[in-house]
């Protein structure tokens, strides 16, 4: 059927114009839409409107077969369905665009490259601007930004090279197919849209073209709106010819909000405006819920809507709260369900191909419902643990090198975690797209993800091979992000209901519809007008350019209302809507929606932010202004804090809680100074039979007098604090030093010492140990085609110095000719701490000296040495009792004992450190004589199970080991008081200060 | 009405637009209401649509910068100006430094090669992590035997922590000399003079210098054992010291280039760090091209709380008011200086208390450029609004002695009456130690502590409101110092009854239960095994003892899982059962229905409701902010896993106080937050408590109050005499203005504690750090200084009346619901046309309540391959056509093999059917695909819907609907298969005959079987009426199928 001409009808309201404009149109369509070759197509620009639209057609009582209803992005798929090239995605012209800039980063123009940098690093912010200008008809280039020219030009190349097209191109173009091309649709009306819409203008003109029969309405704009909505009727004038025009309806909408008797209080205002204020987004929630309710409940109460600037955490509590009260509603912004690729294992999938090391794995295998998938011979506990132990060896977290150091150890763990890492696929730093997806596949193949590799398939397969240029991992990655989500939109049952009489909908979505009470929901400021994104285009360039592409719009035949005759954009053109512009069009979409509700208005906002709670958050300036205007006092933070007050008076249902007090026993009897520490207290029970008692390292010793909450859990539960994986330098340190002085003597198999090597030799096995160590990592690193890095060989050079320097340290020791080194103590059995008192223990001494070659301790003159790697000074007798407390000396006052218990006639003890003065003996045991009570409160706490909690949980300075998640803080001055309870030797006599 | 005396400088900056001013403000002199007046003028002026939107006020925290946005609005709004120019204002920029350099990040970072957005990162552990292990090599900035001799003294790794700790501020590389040679023979020429330790020391010497002569790689420096202010050791470290001085500059030099490797690698993640934001800002602000794009856009900045100020901060706010052609850093060339009116600041030089940060020195530089410069001019408000006479005479006299403009410290600026002053007062309130302490006792600080809290809880109580001048408690504030110290404070104030509010973040997150069992409990839920993290939350969510959990699990760690519903009946072991029975039912939910399932299951709401609420605060509320928050998360897209992660990650950062409007509690607060706010009365304890920190652990930076420069220490060495007096001078000195401030926050009551007897030493003397002997201007022991300005509670006469403050009305706009209310709304909620819906892909309708994607089947992958397959089949192309489409579409199939033999079937009958084939043998056949109806059944509901294939012919005036099916079906299935979706088809075929009123057919056309499975009419008839007597729900449930189970 040939084409008619297209009727354009400018009506004064889209609600005023239903009887005279809208119905007769659908009247005229509908009853013989299912006989007609040709569908019929209403395009509006959201699904708000779209489901108003139908909502009227059955409150007539309509029935339809063979009417499309369309927004403007259904338009555009719906058009692309038969296209033989399907439009590219923005997450594919992305990756492109940061494909073309990261070949341009090393341009010698440092402009140029730093240009290449930014939009490699992100190329969102390019590729808007590129694809909005193209929509406008401007030239990059016209913008002034040299520097960005050659990343725009490899680019364009790469689009070609792969079939895309940006969208403004495609809709361009189809626009051209279209008027020479068959028409696809018999009749399209086109209703809704303004200058909000200049980036669907060519979409729109080929919907019209394509139709045998079309009608655009369009509103006739406000005195005070801008000249991008002039513009818009004026260049549909220029399409359509003439606009027919709908009188103004007697209540005609002014410029402002108030007529001017209402404005001097003349008169009853039409509708009622309420504000509140919520603390907080759930307290503003409630407050909508209520207020939801309470309009319900009017008559007048035709069709409410709850607005909001944008979907996020508002509208999902206010639906949730709706949906709780049972009210039916339609919640336009629904909220994300996750699929299979907003997994826990596929994020942490796309991390470990990101950066291969230890800590990504181990997420990933933490992830994995099923781990077998990486190792069916070893546990995941086990593997994490192999790796643990690994990385603690290399202190370098790379997989590859884990996986060689892995490989050379002997035990079949290793080797089976070394096989389950080798057959992991990894992506390689550098590919082209095809060989990327290859690898992928590979990799979800491996892993048994037919889903995911099903998805991706799909989405690259015509296009993979004609890029082939090779590009850095991470936009691979990032492409991969961006495509792989398979999240859906959901609501609840009670939200699900597109006509209900409760709309949740966005500002855009609510506009040109009829409702007797709106509420602005979350009017802060920032909110709405919403936040416009950075702009490649100053302000004044996007006028200029505006006004460029303007024209004096020929068909209108009479004078425009402005005065200065309506204009058009010039073909091939569209208006660019800059900050400027976005925000006017936002401020007259507020303006004419507040203008759409008859009965009430409610604004509602929060007093503060949920990510700054201590701020109070301003209302948006529509706020203000409105609670100026109708209130006619101003809007001080005294007064938000009283509307605050006023909204919070939502009475709550009373918690009830019954079977939940075991909560509150423990919270108190923790907090109780009181009482020594009981069964909350990480302890066990006093009077009760189940009494285990385990046998503690000297470690674990030196833990419960600084931590004991830690030593219980791990003796008594079995679990442990993870380990701190960030920083084991200097646990790594002391464990290189003590193994590699360990290694000064020769040992004599069935004795107990060795004779004392002298200085050189102590000097010569202590370097040869340490080399030892760093030819290892140098071995493996060769293998892996690492280098060392230089922090590492500086950490290692740093323990080498340190075990050379305490070395000659103990090789200036005189008077001592014998020495046994990492002697095993306390592996037969108890060590006697006093009369009645033993401790069940065991440890290494690091070093013990003897002046005799005997075969046991008895009688015998001894020295134990410690050795510490930090600036750790002299024994003093003087600070003894405090640094045993502290746990400092604990270990060595140990040893001291149970040499004593094993018949030593004389044991003296020292600690040998890089600011140690003396090498020679420091503490005797007879020192240790009046501290016996300390060692005695140890073997209390082991016999009885009762540790008890020290210290802050989370302490200002100093490191501690961390507790659950869950434990809650206890006042450090109960905790003083309920430890000098429980272990009144325990308590130090100084200030910790005083030993700063 | 009488004028403020210093009226005409307030006139001058309020109105001289085209001036810029330095304008010193004293304490409470109306800062805020100054810089308001100046907006309202540039308001009211001529040009006021052009300048407002160029305006950039900034101050130091959000809060400030809100309130002083709302505040102008307010006075503009009020002033009733034209719409334009309230349009216009509204695009002013209020806000914080760091927001305003995000703002030109964001427009301009281009040019520095900045991606956009930029995120904030503040915990960067992660980070820094991958980075250090990503550093192979270290030191490229240096020549290979300065490196070489460097990293014999240092540690790489101490290098690279000391460029992350350098955080915002700039390490400047200092031009590195050559290493200087060492020469230690006049200290071997000491002769020990029985002293064993310069011996020793020699010892150490020697052999420290030949292990620097031979193969010794690293080197520790030797440690000198004489005593610290000895002359032998003094000696020894003079030697050193050009080596130490050497090594230290080697060192700045690595640790800057680390800084710039490691700011880069952020960038490439998108990450910034606060200090980021200020350094490349003013980088921007540096690069030709970008400082004119910035320039021309005309910015006019208004800075408050000038005095909290960084260097850097400064130099962006004036480079962007420079004009366009500016260049270089005008703060040292002094060339095109900011443009008249474009740049003013409000500050204090008395209220400067961050030196560590800011630079007093730097912002006196930018005073006296800014006065001198020919546009510039300085103006001083003095006369307070804040502080009644007492206690303005007391600060008068405590500090005019002690702000004393000497040695580093700034001048006092003699605090002026307000007109109608009122006359306040001070109250001091003397400790007496005989009183108070046990005797013979020694007691430890935080005992002591503990007593004076207690003592003060009990004076508060009994002075009351009344004597305090206050008329409620939210208007008494407790400052100190020290965040520690308010929490023994806190607890006596329990102790005796009155309410608490603590304002300042001692706090992390994690210290609020509310937060600390949520992540814990989603940290278990996503990771059911972590054993340690389970037993927390048994032990402190659900209260299990210690003993119990010892005894269930033996020491096993294995026994704590919920990664399996296990039986159970002991009282840990159902506990895990029922976290493991949540767990379960949480899997695969939308984040915010997880989160708020755990939530109820685990009564969280009701158990945080057990806890005290004097000590946590309203714990429910916070609660509901993480549940805000999870929704927020949800709606970005972030599962379970990422929200618990997160949660974790954010634990120690510090806890945001929350605002309670109605909280009626008395204020405990650190001096330093306090700065900004005022109360009608202000207490001071801890006057004589020791405030000593402990020393941070070397190597680390410390910045010079001499010059500002960044200095690496990798021991006490590294400082000289000079910059240890300067950092001591500075730090005491900052505490005299932290005084200042802490003193001058009260409008009508000054509380002094005099604590000195209690927390003296045993010689009765002050200790060196206590903030008492800083008010007396370093003297030992108070000796009733403050006796005469001041009264004791005793001498304070009964108020007659307590202080009327404004109060506004209250704003209550709605009424507590009803039940009847809430029956009437959901009545007429539930009246309207419900949209009932036998499809199942239709992307016009809404999405539909899902548990888990739609996409997550292969089925449901197949079947959207072959809906596609049959929307573009040409019906009238014939067999030829269809096979031809199909091998163009193979290759997109998820399942290729399946697809071939489906079609191998299907082409068999496709066009030969009887049916079929009867349609595609007239010409008047209309066919259609995706062909959309609407039938409105009645005046509760319309069915609307997608017809997957339709063939009409108005001729015959029949019609043929089609719903591809796609599922495995085998023949002996057909008749289970005909029937599960004779609802659906029921449902088609009503509506279409309802509203063409032809005689219609509907099928199934398999492709599993090739063939159309027809329904009769009188089948689908009588479907239908069994149909239609169901509920609108049931009746959706009946004829919409599974999704995933046949599209």
């Amino acid at each position: 059927m040939k084409r008619s001409r297209p009727l354009l009808l400018v009506v004064p309201s889209l609600q005023e114009a239903w009887e005279d404009a809208i119905a007769p149109w659908f009247n005229k369509v509908l009853p013989g839409a299912w006989q007609r070759k040709l569908p019929a197509l209403v395009v509006v620009p959201t699904r708000g409107q779209l489901n108003d639209l139908k909502a009227r057609l059955i409150a007539k009582g309509f029935s339809h077969l063979g009417l499309r209803f369309v927004t403007a992005s259904s338009l555009r798929a719906l058009l692309a369905r038969d296209d033989t090239t399907p439009a590219a995605e923005l997450e594919h012209l992305r990756l492109l665009l940061a494909i073309a800039a990261s070949e341009l980063e090393d341009r010698p123009n440092e402009s140029e490259a730093l240009a290449a940098k930014a939009v490699a690093r992100a190329p969102a912010v390019l590729l808007r601007a590129l694809d909005r200008l193209e929509i406008a008809g401007w030239k990059f280039q016209e913008l002034g930004l040299p520097s960005f020219a050659p990343v725009v030009q490899r680019f364009n190349e790469l689009l070609k090279k792969c079939g895309f097209v940006l969208r403004g191109k495609t809709d361009r173009s189809r626009l051209q197919q279209a008027a020479r091309g068959r028409r696809e649709f018999s009749h399209v009306l086109i209703i809704g849209f303004d200058g909000a819409h200049w980036t669907e203008w060519f979409l729109l003109r080929t919907a019209v073209e394509l139709a045998e029969n079309a009608t655009i309405i369009l509103e006739e704009p406000r005195e005070n709106f801008s000249d991008v909505d002039l513009c818009w009727i004026g260049s549909w004038e220029e399409v359509c010819g003439e606009a027919q025009r709908a009188p103004r309806a007697t209540a005609a909408v002014g410029d402002s909000l108030f007529s001017e008797v209402e404005m001097r209080g003349g008169a009853q205002m039409a509708k009622r405006f309420d504000f509140l204020i919520g603390t907080n987004f759930s307290e503003q929630a409630e407050a909508i819920a209520r207020q939801c309710v309470r309009y319900l409940a009017d008559e007048k109460c035709t069709r409410l809507g709850v607005i909001f600037p944008g979907s996020g955490a508002l509208s999902r509590l206010v639906a949730s709260s709706l949906a709780r009260l049972e009210i039916a509603h339609n919640d336009g912004l629904g909220h994300i369900v996750p699929g299979i690729f907003e997994s826990a294992e596929w994020q942490a999938w796309v991390e470990l191909q990101r950066a291969p090391r230890l800590t990504s794995f181990l997420r990933f295998l933490n992830a994995l419902p099923d781990p077998t998938v990486v190792s069916l011979k070893i546990s995941r506990q086990v593997f994490e643990n192999i790796l643990h132990e690994s990385y603690k060896e290399v202190l370098l977290d790379d997989l590859e090198l884990l996986r060689e150091f892995c490989a050379a150890r002997g035990d079949d763990k290793s080797q089976s975690a070394a096989e389950a890492l080798r057959a992991l696929a990894f992506l390689p730093p550098r590919a082209t797209f095809a060989q990327f997806l290859q690898q992928t596949h590979a990799a979800l193949a491996h892993l048994g993800w037919k889903q995911q590799a099903l998805e991706l398939a799909s989405v690259a397969h015509d296009w993979s091979q004609r890029l082939d240029a090779k590009f850095p991992r991470a936009l691979f990655l990032r492409w991969l992000a961006e495509t792989a989500v398979a999240a859906d939109a959901a609501r609840s049952a009670e939200g699900d209901h597109p006509y209900a009489r409760v709309q949740l909908l966005t500002v855009a979505g609510a506009q040109n519809q009829e409702w007797s009470h709106l509420i602005f929901a979350g009017w802060n400021e920032g909110a709405w007008p919403p936040p416009v994104g950075a702009e490649f285009a100053r302000a004044e360039e996007i006028h200029a350019f505006n006004r460029s592409v303007q024209q004096l719009n020929k068909r209108a035949a009479r004078q425009g209302s402005q005065g200065e005759g309506h204009t058009s954009v010039r073909e091939n053109h569209s208006l660019y809507l800059g900050p400027g512009e976005q925000r006017a069009i936002a401020l007259r979409q507020f303006d004419v929606l507040l203008e759409s509700a008859s009965e009430g208005v409610t604004l509602i906002a929060s007093l503060v932010q949920e990510d700054a709670p201590e701020r109070f958050w301003n209302p948006s300036e529509c706020f203000t202004e409105l609670y100026l205007k109708t209130r006619g006092e101003p809007l001080t933070q005294m007064t938000l804090k009283n509307l605050q007050c006023a909204t919070a008076l939502l009475p709550k249902p009373p918690l009830v809680a019954t079977d939940i007090q075991q909560t509150l026993i423990a919270f108190n009897a923790r907090r109780d100074s009181s009482k020594p520490a009981g069964e909350y207290d990480f302890a066990l029970r006093r009077n009760e039979s189940y009494r285990p008692v385990p046998t503690l390292s000297v470690t674990d010793l030196r833990g419960m007098v600084s931590s004991p909450a830690i030593v219980w859990m791990k003796r008594y539960l079995g679990v442990e604090a993870p380990e701190d994986a960030a920083n084991p330098w200097t646990a790594t340190t002391g464990k290189w030093v003590h193994y590699w002085l360990a290694n000064i003597i020769e040992p004599r198999n069935g004795k107990i010492f060795s004779a004392f090597p002298t200085l050189t030799r102590i000097d010569e096995r202590i370097r040869f140990a340490a080399d030892e160590r760093c030819a290892d990592l140098r071995r493996l690193c060769d293998l892996t085609g690492k280098v060392v890095p230089d922090w590492w060989k500086s950490g290692w050079l740093n323990a080498r110095y340190l075990a050379r320097h305490l070395g000659a340290k103990i090789g200036a020791a005189q008077g001592w000719n014998w020495l046994a080194t990492e002697l095993a103590v306390g592996r037969d059995g108890a060590v006697k701490i006093g009369d009645g008192v033993e401790l069940e223990l065991h440890g290494q001494i690091d070093l013990v000296l003897a002046q005799n070659d005997a075969l046991s301790f008895a009688g015998q003159k001894i020295w134990i040495v410690d050795y510490k790697t930090g600036a750790t000074r002299e024994l003093k007798t003087s600070d003894l009792h405090d640094s045993l407390v502290k746990g400092t000396t604990l270990q060595l006052g140990l040893y001291t004992l149970a040499i004593r218990e094993l018949g030593a006639a004389e044991v003296s003890a020292s600690i040998i450190s890089l600011v140690a003065k003396n090498v020679a003996p420091q503490l005797s045991v007879i020192d240790l004589a009046p501290h016996t009570d300390v060692f005695a409160n140890l073997a209390e706490m082991q016999r009885t199970g009762a540790f008890g909690m020290k210290g802050e949980i989370r302490p200002a300075f100093g490191y501690s080991a961390p507790y659950p998640l869950a434990t809650l803080a206890i006042d450090n001055d109960i905790l003083e008081d309920k430890w000098a309870l429980t272990h009144p030797a325990l308590v130090l006599e100084k200030e910790e200060w005083e030993t700063w | 009405m009488v004028k403020p005396r210093d009226e005409a400088a307030r006139a001058r900056f309020a109105t001289e637009l085209d001036c810029n001013f330095s304008v010193v403000a004293s304490a409470g002199s109306g800062k805020t209401t100054a810089i308001t007046q100046r907006v309202l003028s540039i308001a009211r002026s001529p040009n006021a649509t052009e300048i407002l939107p160029q305006l950039v006020v900034v101050t130091f925290t959000n809060r400030a910068a809100d309130e002083m946005q709302q505040r102008t609005r307010q006075a503009l709004l009020e002033e009733h100006l034209r719409q334009e120019v309230q349009t216009a204002f509204n695009r002013a920029f209020f806000g914080t430094i760091h927001s305003f350099c995000i703002k030109l990040l964001t427009d301009f970072g281009h040019y520095l090669g900045l991606p956009a957005p930029l995120e904030l990162v503040e915990d960067d552990s992660d980070l820094w992590q991958e980075f250090a292990q990503n550093q192979t090599r270290i030191g490229r900035s240096l020549a290979d035997k300065d490196r070489a001799m460097l990293l014999r003294f240092v540690q790489v790794r101490d290098l690279m922590e000391l460029a992350r700790r350098a955080a915002s501020a700039v390490l400047q590389a200092p031009g590195l000399s050559p290493c200087p040679p060492l020469d230690f023979a006049e200290v071997y020429s000491q002769s020990d003079k029985g002293n064993e330790n310069i011996s020793k020391s020699q010892a150490e010497l020697r052999e420290w210098e030949r292990r620097f002569a031979g193969d010794w790689e690293y080197l520790r420096w030797p440690v000198c054992f004489t005593a610290t202010n000895a002359r032998f050791t003094q000696l020894w470290q003079e030697k050193f010291a050009p080596l130490r001085q050497w090594i230290c500059d080697a060192a700045t030099c690595v640790a800057a280039e680390v800084q710039r490797d490691y700011l880069n690698f952020r960038l490439d993640h998108g990450l910034v760090t606060y200090g980021d934001q200020i350094a490349l800002a003013e980088e921007l602000l540096q690069h030709p091209e970008a400082a004119r794009r910035i320039r021309e856009e005309n910015l006019r900045v208004i800075l408050d709380e000038a005095q909290d100020t960084e260097p850097l901060q400064f130099s962006v706010l004036l480079e962007t008011t420079r004009p366009p052609e500016a260049s270089g850093i005008w703060l040292q060339d002094r060339h095109l200086g900011p443009r008249p009116g474009h740049f003013c600041m409000v500050g204090d030089f008395q209220q400067s208390i961050y030196w560590q940060r800011a630079d007093l020195n730097y912002y006196r530089a930018v005073h006296e450029a800014l006065v001198a410069d020919k546009h510039g001019e300085s103006v001083e408000f003095a006369v307070t609004f804040r502080l009644d006479q007492k206690q303005l005479d007391f600060v008068n006299e405590t500090f005019r002695e002690i702000l004393n403009n000497k040695d580093g410290q700034v001048r006092f600026v003699e605090l002026q009456p307000r007109p109608n002053i009122l006359p306040g007062k001070v109250i001091r309130v003397p400790l007496v130690a005989n009183e108070l302490l046990p005797e013979g006792k020694k007691l430890k600080d935080y005992q002591k502590a503990r007593i004076e809290a207690e003592y003060l809880a009990r004076w508060i109580k009994g002075a009351g409101l009344k004597k305090l001048s206050a008329d409620s408690w939210r208007e008494v504030a407790i400052l100190c110092p020290r965040k520690a110290w308010l929490q023994t404070t806190a607890a006596a104030l329990r102790r005796v009854g009155l309410p608490v509010a603590i304002q300042s973040e001692r706090d992390v997150k994690g210290d609020s239960p509310a937060y600390a069992w949520v992540a814990a409990l989603l940290t278990i839920m996503t990771d059911p095994l972590n054993a340690y993290e389970i037993v927390g939350v048994l032990r402190e969510i659900f209260g299990a003892s210690d003993h119990d959990l010892a005894v269930f699990s033996e020491g096993q760690s294995a026994r704590f899982r919920i990664d399996e519903i296990l039986s159970a009946t002991g009282r840990i072991s159902s506990r895990l059962r029922t976290l493991a029975e949540i767990r379960q039912r949480a899997e695969g939910l939308a984040l915010f229905d997880a989160v708020t399932l755990i939530v109820e299951q685990t009564r969280l709401r009701e158990r945080l409701l057990l806890l005290p609420a004097m000590e946590f605060g309203d714990l429910t509320r916070e609660l509901d902010a993480l549940l805000a928050q999870a929704a927020e998360a949800e709606a970005n897209g972030t599962i379970l896993t990422e929200f618990a992660e997160h949660l974790r990650d954010d634990f120690t950062t510090p806890r945001a106080v929350r605002f309670f409007a109605d909280d009626n509690a008395i204020q405990l607060i650190t001096s330093h937050k306090a700065k900004g706010s005022e109360w009608q009365a202000v207490i001071v304890p801890f006057l004589a408590r020791d405030m000593r920190l402990p020393s941070r652990p070397y190597p680390h930076l410390v910045k010079s109050p001499l010059d500002g420069e960044l200095i690496i220490a990798f021991g006490k060495e590294d400082k000289s005499k000079d910059l240890k007096d300067a950092i001591e001078r500075a730090e005491q000195q900052q505490i005299e203005r932290l005084l200042y401030v802490a003193t001058t926050r009260a409008r009508h009551t000054l509380v002094v504690v005099l604590d000195q007897e209690i927390f003296s030493n045993s010689e009765g003397k002050l200790l060196k750090a206590a903030q008492l002997r800083r008010l007396i201007c370093d003297q030992d022991s108070y000796s009733g200084e403050f006796d005469q300005h001041s009264s004791t509670i005793d001498e304070v006469p009964e108020p007659s009346q307590i202080i009327e403050h404004a109060s506004e009305k209250n704003g209550a706009e709605i009424e507590p619901l009803s039940a009847r209310e809430l029956k009437r709304a959901a009545k007429r909620g539930s009246e309207f046309v419900r949209k009932i819906t036998p499809s199942t892909l239709d992307p016009e309708l809404p999405a539909e309540v899902w548990t888990r994607s739609r996409l997550d089947n292969l089925a449901t992958l197949y079947g959207r391959w072959w809906h596609k397959f049959f929307q573009r089949l040409d019906w009238k192309g014939g067999i030829n056509s269809a096979q031809k489409l199909f091998e163009k579409e193979l290759p997109l199939s998820p399942d290729a093999k399946a697809a071939v033999k489906d079609w191998n079937a299907t082409r068999e009958n496709l066009f030969s059917d009887a049916s079929i084939a009867r349609f595609l043998a007239s010409n008047e056949t209309l066919f259609h695909a995706e062909f959309p109806f609407s039938w409105h059944r009645n005046e509760r509901s319309v069915l609307e819907g997608l017809i997957d294939s339709i063939m009409i012919n108005r001729i015959f005036g029949q019609c043929l609907l089609l719903d591809w099916k796609t599922n495995d079906v085998s023949p002996s299935d057909i008749e289970i298969f005909r029937e599960s979706y004779r609802p659906q088809l029921a449902a088609y075929w009503k509506a279409v005959t309802e509203i063409t009123d032809l005689e219609v057919e509907a099928g199934l056309f398999s492709t599993a079987l090739g063939r159309l499975l027809l329904y009769s009419a009188e089948e689908l008839q009588m479907e239908w009426r069994r149909l239609e007597q169901l509920p609108p729900a049931e009746l959706e449930n009946e004829i919409r199928p599974d999704p995933a189970s046949g599209v």
